[in-house]
């Protein structure tokens, strides 16, 4: 029994603060689902409304379209720019440095600068295409639907790929010299050892840090809401835009739960399933 | 050829550096022209010396008040963080050095918690927080924000605490040392630097982080984030105002990121390369 003592104020007491805070309100929050905003037991009612919502159904098609181009390309482009990274050898430290402050701009702080830089007629992005004869008038990056999903993506990209870089970038320097000594002196050239020698071992850092980046797409929230605020229309509304404007604009609690426990148990299954699959890593027992 | 690569890479270290710098410094570029010469259609790359003026960060600290939001938000997170630190090491440290049945378990229960988006606790919290009239509140704020990050915390931390030998621990036990005073004498004083990498990003990311400030937080203990939020209005563009009030809020973290960078890096990348 006294053995067991440490466990309990090391391991039980400090978790259960956050169960308390978070996991009882959002079992709650899914029991609040099953009933009207009187309180009366409606049983799916609520889900189904949620299943025939336009605005729900495309918000969740909008995150899933998010959070799968933010991936792929934030590590494709932050694993190009690591090993980019790796091999400028006077600049390397001070790019490893001034990486830092993208990724210290908050997300809120970013989202309005982008609406600055990417006005119709006032940006700069505008401005410079028309300069460069690439356009023939203003686009409207935010104003018009489609390509508005589509800067919302870029933004984030543009923040983002620096924290991957970092991350890739770590995980190269600390590949052993002697693996590219060795290369080298059978004659590999320098696309060969990449593909040979620096992929392979990069592979499961790839993984880590695509599941990673999985999670955080879908926690998004702060730069969309800042840039757009789901706007035009509903457009670049994510899940969990939609949630908030219901749930604590609109004060639709009931219906809010509803839809944010189908979110959750979206998540959670695309979260396991790439658990099951890549992230060995991650779950490290 | 030798000439040539290390011209390339020059080139590429420019770019880059570019391609970094470049928001932080049209966010100030703009934040020093008057608002009426930021509309228009041909931006000033350069701030024309005979314009520029601190107006927008007169207007901002004195008619937006951002200076109480931000000294809201550094109180608030920095308490929290300090929760956070305090109650997410033993978790992160008796996954490390202790064996127990259900250990798998907690591991799945941080790493679900990990994934589940923010926005799920926000409308079950909100409806219990605001039905007991608790809305609003920096104790609320602190409590919420140094809560949130155990799981992700602990998680991080796991890497670090592994590293930390056994034989200490076991010579402290040899010499009759309690469980807790180990954690407290022995881990704690040798994890430092992984303690105070951890503790500025979680500052950094609570700092950053929107959605809880802007659901629970409006007038007395408004945070700085939704407070910047506001700046835009409905049918005018005060970019100027925008952008100064993005300055003052990033002020504190750029200085913070900057002055502490080798910890923070070895913060974030510790899971990666450990």
């Amino acid at each position: 029994m006294r053995k067991k003592l440490h466990i309990v104020v090391l391991l039980i007491i400090p978790f259960s603060f956050f169960i308390v805070t978070y996991t009882v309100p959002f079992f709650y929050g899914i029991s609040v689902s099953f009933h009207s905003p009187k309180g009366d037991f409606i049983g799916i009612s609520n889900y189904l409304l949620i299943f025939r919502d336009a605005r729900f159904l495309n918000a969740i098609k909008y995150s899933l379209v998010f959070s799968a181009s933010t991936t792929v390309s934030l590590v494709l482009f932050g694993l190009i720019f690591g090993i980019v990274i790796h091999h400028l050898n006077y600049g390397r430290s001070i790019v490893k440095t001034a990486i830092l402050i993208p990724w210290a701009i908050s997300m809120t702080v970013w989202g309005l600068l982008a609406q600055i830089v990417l006005h119709d007629h006032f940006g700069l992005v505008n401005f410079l295409l028309l300069k460069l004869g690439i356009i023939r008038q203003g686009i409207g990056w935010l104003s018009d639907p489609a390509l508005a999903r589509f800067s919302a993506i870029a933004v984030r990209v543009y923040r983002e790929v620096w924290f991957g870089s970092l991350l890739f970038l770590s995980a190269r320097q600390i590949i052993p010299e002697e693996f590219y000594d060795e290369a080298r002196v059978s004659g590999a050239r320098p696309s060969q050892t990449l593909w040979f020698v620096t992929l392979p071992i990069l592979k499961p850092t790839v993984l880590y840090i695509a599941t990673l980046v999985l999670i955080f797409s879908f926690q998004e929230f702060d730069l969309v809401f800042a840039l757009t605020q789901g706007g035009p229309g509903f457009a670049t509304e994510l899940a969990s835009i939609t949630v908030f404007q219901l749930g604590v604009r609109y004060g639709k609690f009931e219906y809010g739960t509803a839809a944010i426990t189908v979110w959750s148990l979206f998540v959670t299954t695309i979260v396991v399933i790439f658990f099951r699959f890549f992230g060995r890593k991650l779950r490290d027992q | 050829m030798k000439t040539a690569v290390n011209v390339v890479k020059i080139l590429i270290v420019i770019l880059l550096l570019v391609a970094v710098f470049f928001p932080l410094y049209w966010m100030i570029n703009i934040s020093l022209i008057p608002d009426n010469e930021v509309i228009r259609s041909r931006p000033h790359v350069i701030p024309p010396f005979s314009m520029i003026t601190l107006n927008a960060y007169r207007e901002t600290i004195f008619r937006f008040n951002l200076l109480k939001p931000l000294f809201n938000s550094v109180l608030i997170v920095l308490c929290a963080s300090v929760i956070t630190l305090f109650l997410s090491f033993p978790v992160a440290y008796s996954l490390a050095k202790y064996t127990f049945r259900w250990k798998p378990i907690v591991h799945y229960l941080i790493i679900w918690f990990l994934a589940l988006p923010w926005i799920v606790y926000v409308l079950p919290i909100f409806k219990i927080v605001s039905s007991i009239g608790f809305l609003d509140n920096h104790l609320l704020m602190i409590l919420l924000y140094g809560f949130s990050g155990i799981p992700l915390f602990a998680w991080l931390a796991l890497p670090f605490i592994r590293e930390f030998p056994n034989e200490l621990i076991d010579a402290a036990r040899l010499d009759g040392c309690s469980e807790l005073g180990i954690v407290w004498r022995v881990a704690v004083p040798s994890l430092q630097n992984a303690f105070v990498a951890l503790f500025l990003i979680r500052f950094i990311w609570a700092y950053n982080d929107l959605l809880f400030a802007l659901t629970f937080t409006f007038d007395k203990a408004k945070m700085v984030m939704p407070a910047i939020l506001e700046i835009p209005g409905l049918f005018n563009l005060p970019y100027a105002k925008m952008a100064a009030g993005g300055v003052i809020a990033v002020m504190p973290i750029l200085v913070l990121a900057i002055g502490f960078q080798s910890q923070i890096v070895s913060g974030l990348t510790g899971r990666t390369i450990k």
